[in-house]
């Protein structure tokens, strides 16, 4: 009966985790293992796994559980004790060790000996940065060893024809884990490295550490050390360097974002070189602009200070010289002018007093010389008196019946004494 | 005034603008100084002419070498 019966997945993880959880001793428990593939999330719960060279157990430590139940910072590597219960996750059909509380009771002996391959290998230099080469910015053509699981390298592939079609991508196949894993690793990069490429990516999508110990393998790093092309390493590990990653000239997460990191969008690039292109030329412009300018300022004041500039002024000053002379000729002729008639003025002035004073001395002279001629005395009833042509002086010069003539000033009166006798005292 | 045919054809050789400019800085200064007689001025103007249009033709070159480069008339 219970053949025939049909489960959904979720109703037999459910039974599972039923079966489980009626298993009293699985509900406080110890068990001892290497931390590998350590992570914590956003909240802080830390997933990993415990190793032992015989399996692996998946456990997870809620952040709540870490106050009390971790007493050291855990890593990759340590062997611990790790105590608490198993339960299954009913949405993954995985069960896990849920831990309460973690203690470290050494080093893994792996852990150890890689230790002293890395320290033997820094020793030597092999990580040393002035080995490091530089990876190309724009790589034409890309090695790849890698997986040959088809769904990686056609991703691979898609990223980097998304990117820039133009690209040649090269790939290796490798086995990336087990025995032969490290040999064919190295092999692909000397091939690769033999056809004169532009950068080479070493890697795979991921896995545990254990997963990835061929990348640990001294043979791929001198590989990778001893390539002549620039190589990426990408093994798929965020936290935890394997030694290819320390050998390699650059480190990834995974090969398709190695070739995302290595290989520009081609539009970017031909965009940044237009962009560049009009940099370079808006500044040879600029300095182009700047000397013409330059030239041209120094055309204007050479010409400005050139000879015929002070020819010109020479002239000007010679004109400036003239004016001054004419003005100056012009001011004395002037003043000559004004003088000359202030001076005529005072003549004429001078003259016409003088004959006025003339004239008029000349009338007070008439009026004077009138005045002694006797006629003039005449004028005021004066007359003079003649008998027989002789003045009549005395009343003794005449008698009575004497002529005598009375000339006045305007004509003669003949007239006849009747009486003539003297004044009496 | 003093146009010189003789400069115009010619670039600026192995002189570099920059010391072309240097020099036209110093004829104007002498240009520019009350004290230089009109000979000498005639001849220093003569000569920063000459330079000036020695300059224009190596502009004018560079110029057409930018426009060739840009592929675009409006350099």
């Amino acid at each position: 009966m219970l053949q025939n019966s049909i489960y959904t997945v979720k109703e037999l993880n459910e039974k599972i985790q039923e079966l489980v959880a009626g298993e009293p001793w699985l509900g406080n428990l110890g068990v001892e293992g290497e931390i590998s593939g350590l992570g914590r999330d956003k909240r802080g719960h830390m997933y990993f796994s415990l190793k032992d060279p015989s399996g692996v157990l998946s456990a997870v430590m809620f952040a709540g559980k870490q106050t009390y139940g971790l007493k050291f910072e855990p890593k990759n590597g340590d062997k611990v004790h790790a105590f608490g219960h198993i339960d299954v996750f009913v949405r993954d059909g995985k069960y896990q060790l849920y831990v309460d509380r973690l203690v470290r009771v050494g080093e893994g002996e792996v852990n150890a000996r890689l230790e002293k391959l890395i320290a033997r290998l820094d020793s030597m230099g092999l990580f040393s940065e002035e080995y490091k080469k530089p990876i190309p910015p724009y790589p034409r053509k890309i090695g790849i060893v890698t997986a040959g699981a088809k769904a990686a390298i056609s991703d691979i592939k898609a990223v980097a024809k998304r990117r820039d079609p133009y690209a040649q991508l090269i790939c290796y196949p490798a086995t990336v884990q087990g025995q032969y894993a490290a040999a064919d690793i190295s092999r692909g990069i000397e091939v690769l490295d033999s056809m004169g490429l532009d950068v080479i990516i070493v890697g795979r999508g991921g896995g545990s550490k254990e997963d990835l110990w061929a990348f640990n393998e001294e043979q791929v790093a001198w590989a990778i050390f001893n390539a002549e092309t620039p190589i990426i390493t990408a093994t798929g590990h965020e936290i935890d360097n394997t030694v290819a990653d320390m050998v390699a000239d650059r480190r990834e997460s995974n090969p398709s974002t190695a070739v995302m990191h290595a290989l520009p969008v081609v539009a970017d690039t031909v965009a940044e070189l237009d962009g560049r292109c009009q940099y370079l030329t808006a500044l040879m412009k600029n300095r182009y602009a700047a000397m013409a300018r330059a030239v041209d300022g120094y055309e204007r004041q050479i010409k400005l200070l050139g000879p015929e500039a002070r020819l010109t002024s020479q002239l000007e000053k010679i004109k400036d010289i003239e004016e001054l002379m004419n003005r100056a000729l012009k001011d004395k002729l002037q003043v000559t002018a004004d003088r000359l008639n202030q001076d005529g003025d005072r003549i004429e002035r001078a003259v016409v007093r003088k004959y006025e004073l003339r004239s008029n001395a000349l009338a007070v002279m008439t009026e004077r010389i009138h005045g002694l001629s006797p006629t003039a005395k005449l004028i005021n009833g004066f007359g003079y008196m003649e008998s027989d042509g002789k003045p009549v002086r005395s009343v003794h010069d005449v008698r009575p019946g004497s002529d005598i003539e009375l000339t006045l000033h305007d004509g003669k009166i003949q007239a006849v004494v009747s009486n003539a006798a003297g004044q009496e005292e | 005034m003093a146009e010189n045919t003789q400069g115009v054809s010619e670039g600026l050789g192995d002189m570099s603008i920059e010391a072309a400019l240097g020099r036209l800085e110093e004829i104007a200064a002498i240009l520019e100084n009350s004290q230089t007689g009109l000979k000498e001025s005639l001849d220093v103007y003569s000569e920063g002419v000459q330079l000036i249009n020695r300059c224009k033709n190596y502009l004018c070159d560079v110029e057409k070498e930018m426009i060739m480069l840009t592929g675009q008339g409006e350099a």
